[in-house]
């Protein structure tokens, strides 16, 4: 049986304690679940669903589509 | 003889013990940081712990292992993921600096594109270099 290949895995952490990973904004980092839209995610770290747009473009390099995220996807919050 | 040598073993007993809680303490860094629960699932809430805990998966799941850890300062953690015989699948690590005594939640997640091998898994959780957990599952 041949050896499985892992060699495409992707992988992330976030954490609700402050860290050190993230050198750009905030460092603060939200995992996308089932369900989740920026707006939605904007509403409640931010109160303000309008606040979107501000991750957006924290995250442009993962973003290509801001109304398509994935469960998974680690987001740089600014 | 009996009698000399139980009192002799105590003591060596209690001096390893010392000596091995010293240990701990120095490779582990702060002390002050320890992990108290580990779930494995398929998604998470908002404040990172599991939606549905598990330990069987499908082969295109996402898995999310769920740290909470209580204490303060920085501590690093990280996570080892293996496929059956200690085939290395990923490992992620995560510097920490929780403020406060309260609980903190930290979740590592893996996926892979095409699905994954069925079989067996193992997670291997560690703080500051020091195995803090493990935990088995399978994907069916």
């Amino acid at each position: 049986m041949p050896t499985p290949d892992f060699s495409n895995v992707q992988s992330g952490s976030s954490s609700t304690a402050p860290s050190d990973n993230n050198a750009n904004g905030s460092g603060r980092t939200y995992v996308v679940v089932k369900g989740d839209s920026l707006s939605a995610i904007a509403k409640r770290e931010y109160g303000d669903f309008k606040e979107w747009r501000r991750i957006y473009d924290a995250n442009r390099d993962i973003i290509k589509d801001p109304n398509l995220i994935y469960p998974g996807q680690t987001l740089r919050l600014p | 003889m009996r009698t000399r040598t139980a009192p002799y073993f105590a003591l060596l007993l209690a001096a390893t013990l010392v000596a091995t809680a010293c240990g701990k303490k120095a490779s582990g860094g702060t002390a002050s940081v320890a992990v108290t629960e580990i779930d494995l699932g398929r998604s998470l809430k908002p404040d990172l712990t599991i939606d549905d805990r598990t330990d069987t998966f499908h082969p295109n799941d996402v898995i999310y292992a769920s740290v909470e850890t209580k204490g303060s300062g920085p501590a690093t953690l990280a996570a080892r993921w293996t496929f059956d015989d200690n085939q290395l699948v990923d490992e992620t690590s995560r510097t920490i600096s929780p403020t406060g005594n309260g609980p903190s939640r930290t979740e590592f997640h893996v996926s892979k594109p095409g699905g994954w091998p069925t079989g067996k898994y193992h997670l291997t959780l560690t703080l500051n270099g020091a195995t803090a957990g493990t935990k088995d599952f399978e994907i069916r």
